[in-house]
């Protein structure tokens, strides 16, 4: 029996002495163990008993808290409801239109959640897919844009709105951007704004050259070329090409001047390629191969980076949005300030201009657990007051025919009324709940055909691909 | 100290069994909190991703159900996955080639003691501190086909004739992401380098000039070797972030002209997020983990060799 | 040869170049400098400018005339302190617990005696290559089905 003289080792253990120096060493530290005093004098057990009661204390106030606030505001009735919107702002911004709603009644009251502005629009497409995607009723009303309806529907994120807005109130509004809310059959998105591409062209070139605006394209094109050959612009016409969502937009401008479509109105036959299309898609490749009236830079310019040389002076055509002519008016960014006009896309001979349409409607969430105080929102933001609050201040343009007469829009947006025409004949991009593939196939394909010049082949993959996704 | 060595000595006392069939509570408890972040917020979603890419979810409609490879071979069959693949590889190969040798020779100049050395050293630090979406819109201006600075200063040394349109062309599109690839990273390769350097004792170098050898000499044949494997390790972790490159494709060209910048990384976060296909994207991201996988093992056993060689 | 046995001699400062070798280095030295700092020095450029000025056609580094609208306009328009003040705080957040989680676990795996240590090691850094991207969806995912347990 071994005495206590090596108790750390167990019976098993085979023996070696231990020699004189791992003695001492042994003893030390159990000497120094024994003595250990914790530092700063607190002691550690204190010390876990005060931060686990501090723990538990913050846990139970911040359980009781929310209750406690319920109880509080359980006094005041209003149903509280979220609106999701893109960021938009002018002399006012959404967050202020928002808060008059609330102030102006009691019984709804509505929390504003901002998303990125529609510039970044594939964050914000996530940000309400991700949302609308968990079907808890939150947000209650939000906005999409006009591409995103047919997609929101056949989801069933959207709330069918024909029993709270009959064929006649829907009858106030423009045509096409009430069919642009309907999928199959039904509303489901309620008018906000629209906007559409447009020719902005320089009136003053135009007049040394003693021509008028231009109709069909080969007017453009021999306008363009006069000017550039002599030198007084520096370039003809300027669009956008890159390869993301406005390159569809320009594309469906384009083929529907030619009186083609992408995609027929029963959503499953694919007319890319057919001979309209080819046509017009072959006028865009002439534009900066054969012409030369449009730089080869297009092939990589979006919105701004096509309006900086138009507003610079240096280019007789632009297709762009409504935005641009508030820029073109600003003498801090622009060298053209009064000199530009504005007018309908040109078409081909015989056909109408056709224009992409855009803006952003609003949609109610099929699972939201306030329905009529998000119908009431809803028609409160959709009033003909509320759309001449959003022209004037936010210059968002009106889909009510009857607001765009008003004359305070003559005031304040002239520009608005002289659209009138270009905005009742836009056309939307292919309506079909796959839009999301869609698009991402045409920007690969036509951007190939604009760089590559195959039109055909571009076009016919395009056709293959799109058949593959809207018949799955 | 003494604790030290007792501890050690006390390790040691114990029989070899019983030193590895425990796991000891302390070290263990060390590695938790690192172990427990990690799993929080990587094996879950990792595990996810695998899950889903067996399966054709999307968001946009209810339909889930269990596919099993059928989205693999969707990819094998996929041109555009092949387009991209291959882009993603010749911008990795371009992007880690270069930035190595840059980052060498920038790395031997700074180990020479020269008057402003350490203004040079903080200005050499200067890209890798822009943030990459900052990166991006910057290059995108410099490299504009019309009003960019590149185009102007070529065209007044007489390099070229016309404007070029840099990144609106397919032909130049993906060398205008490796430029602005190279410009920001290399002061990380450098820097990684200049350290590694400086771990070589400088009295090789001198035996090496007593013994006659020129400086190209002793850099080939002395310091080089030396410095392998860090160089090996940099170049490694180059690779495997540039094969994730995102952020500045993305925002300079978005996938580019005719698709012609696309990498496997925005293809993926397109079929992801905006074509809301998770089954699919997840199938892409995981076939990328597998290709980083092979050439972080391909990098490591060249690695080995090395260590090897240098242990001899 | 010098007259000065060689390990009395001072080590060479650098190595002992000729005064050639000197001019390509400074040279090099100086094309690293504004290799690095051009691109961001012409941002500074542009952000001084005003807009019209961008596409004249004649760019200079320093803009005539200067403006601060832009600055201006971030700062006072959108806010960007915000912005910057976010940055700042995950910055030094993830930072900070990098550098607690890591060290600690560094030193585990480096120092102490653990079973597995390479097999941590190479999981660890196998977790990190799978891309950031889908990771961010799933990610969401996970943070969701957090708070609902939470709730």
């Amino acid at each position: 029996m071994h005495k206590t003289a090596y108790p750390h080792r167990k019976a098993h253990q085979s023996f070696t002495p231990e020699s004189a120096l791992d003695q001492d060493l042994r003893r030390d530290k159990e000497d120094i163990r024994a003595n250990q005093k914790p530092p700063d004098g607190i002691h550690r057990r204190d010390f876990i008993k005060r931060t686990g009661l501090a723990l538990a204390g913050v846990t139970a106030a911040s359980t009781l808290l929310p209750s406690i606030r319920r109880g509080m505001a359980a006094g005041a009735n209003p149903t509280e409801i979220t609106f999701a919107s893109a960021k938009f702002f002018g002399k006012e911004t959404i967050a202020e239109v928002v808060q008059a709603y609330n102030s102006s009644q009691d019984k709804v009251r509505v929390t504003y959640k901002e998303l990125p502005p529609p510039s970044s629009s594939t964050e914000v497409h996530q940000a309400l897919v991700q949302q609308l995607a968990r079907r808890n009723g939150d947000p209650d009303v939000f906005t999409q844009d006009v591409i995103w309806i047919a997609e929101f529907a056949a989801a069933k994120w959207a709330l069918p709105l024909d029993e709270y807005f009959k064929a006649g109130t829907m009858k106030e509004y423009f045509p096409g951007v009430v069919d642009a809310c309907t999928w199959q059959g039904k509303l489901t998105a309620l008018p906000w704004f629209v906007d559409s591409g447009m020719l902005y062209y320089r009136k003053d070139l135009l007049e040394g050259l003693g021509a008028k605006a231009p109709e069909t394209w080969d007017q453009l094109i021999d306008s363009a070329k006069k000017l550039t050959s002599s030198d007084k612009a520096k370039f003809g016409f300027l669009w956008q090409a890159k390869q993301a969502e406005v390159l569809v937009c320009d594309l469906v401008s384009f083929i529907g001047s030619n009186d083609g479509s992408i995609l027929k109105s029963d959503g499953k036959t694919v007319s890319i390629a057919d001979d309209a299309a080819i046509e017009a898609v072959q006028l865009m490749h002439d534009f900066i191969k054969k012409y030369q009236i449009s730089p080869e830079d297009v092939l990589s310019w979006d919105e701004e980076p096509s309006r900086r040389p138009f507003t610079a002076g240096q280019a007789a055509f632009l297709r762009n949005w409504s935005y641009v002519w508030k820029v073109a008016q600003n003498p801090a960014e622009s060298e053209v300030v009064d000199k530009v006009g504005v007018v309908p896309l040109p078409h081909f001979p015989g056909k109408k201009s056709a224009a992409c349409l855009g803006g952003y409607q609003y949609g109610v969430n099929a699972s939201t657990k306030n329905r009529e105080a998000a119908v009431e929102f809803v028609r409160w933001m959709s009033s003909p007051e509320t759309q001449l609050r959003f022209a004037t201040q936010l210059g968002l343009c009106p889909t009510r025919a009857a607001v765009l007469d008003q004359p305070q829009i003559a005031q304040e947006q002239p520009f608005m009324q002289q659209l009138k025409g270009v905005f009742i004949g836009a056309i939307p991009r292919p309506v079909t709940p796959k839009y999301p593939q869609v698009t991402l196939v045409l920007q690969s394909e036509i951007s190939r055909a604009l760089t590559t010049g195959d039109v055909k082949g571009a076009l016919q993959t395009a056709k293959e691909k799109i058949q593959a996704i809207v018949k799955a | 100290m003494a604790i030290a060595k007792t501890l050690t000595r006390e390790a040691n006392l114990r029989p070899p069994e019983i030193r590895f069939r425990i796991w000891r509570p302390g070290p263990v408890l060390l590695l938790v909190p690192a172990l427990a972040a990690i799993a929080a917020v990587s094996i879950y979603p990792v595990i996810l991703g695998l899950w889903l890419s067996l399966r054709d979810t999307t968001l946009a409609s209810p339909e889930d159900t269990f596919v099993g490879l059928a989205n693999y071979q969707r990819i094998l069959s996929d041109s555009q996955f092949w387009n991209a693949w291959a882009h993603t590889m010749e911008f990795t190969t371009a992007s880690t080639l270069l930035e190595t040798l840059i980052g060498l020779v920038i790395a031997l100049i700074l180990t020479e003691r020269f008057l402003g050395r350490g203004i040079v050293r903080a200005a050499m630090l200067v890209p890798w501190a822009i943030p990459t979406v900052v990166t991006s819109k910057m290059f995108g201006w410099l490299f504009d086909g019309q009003n960019g600075v590149v185009n102007y200063l070529l065209r007044s040394f007489g390099l070229i004739q016309h404007h070029v349109n840099w990144y609106g062309s397919p032909d130049t599109a993906l060398w205008t992401i490796v430029i602005a690839d190279v410009w920001k990273t290399t002061p990380f390769m450098a820097l990684l380098l200049l350290a590694g350097l400086q771990t070589i004792p400088h009295s090789l170098s001198e035996a090496a000039l007593i013994d006659g050898a020129g400086p190209w000499q002793r850099f080939w044949c002395v310091r080089l070797p030396l410095l392998a494997p860090t160089l090996l390790i940099a170049a490694m972790f180059r690779a495997l972030d540039a094969f994730r490159i995102f952020d500045l494709v993305y925002v300079l060209t978005g996938g580019g002209p005719a698709d012609s910048t696309e990498v496997l990384s925005t293809m993926t976060y397109k079929n992801l997020f905006s074509a809301l296909q998770f089954g699919y994207g997840s199938a892409l991201s995981t076939v990328m983990f597998v290709t980083e996988i092979l050439i972080a093992l391909g990098f490591g056993i060249f690695l080995l060799q090395k260590f090897k060689e240098i242990g001899q | 040869m010098s007259a000065t046995p060689i390990y009395q001699q001072k080590p060479a400062q650098g190595l002992t170049f000729p005064p050639f070798n000197r001019v390509v280095i400074y040279a090099c030295a100086l094309f690293i400098a504004c290799w690095s700092v051009g691109p961001f020095l012409w941002q500074m450029a542009t952000s001084l400018q005003l807009d019209k000025q961008l596409v004249s056609g004649s760019p200079t580094l320093l803009p005539n005339p200067l403006t601060l609208d832009h600055f201006i306009n971030i700062f006072v328009a959108k806010s960007f302190h915000r912005y910057l003040l976010n940055s700042v705080i995950v910055a030094g957040t993830t930072t900070f617990l990098c550098l607690l989680f890591g060290a600690i676990a560094a030193f585990a795996l480096a120092r102490l005696d653990i079973r597995g240590r390479f097999g941590i090691l190479g999981f660890v850094l196998a977790v990190s290559m799978f891309p950031q991207i889908a990771m961010r969806y799933c990610q969401k995912l996970c943070m969701r089905s957090g708070r609902i347990l939470l709730k």
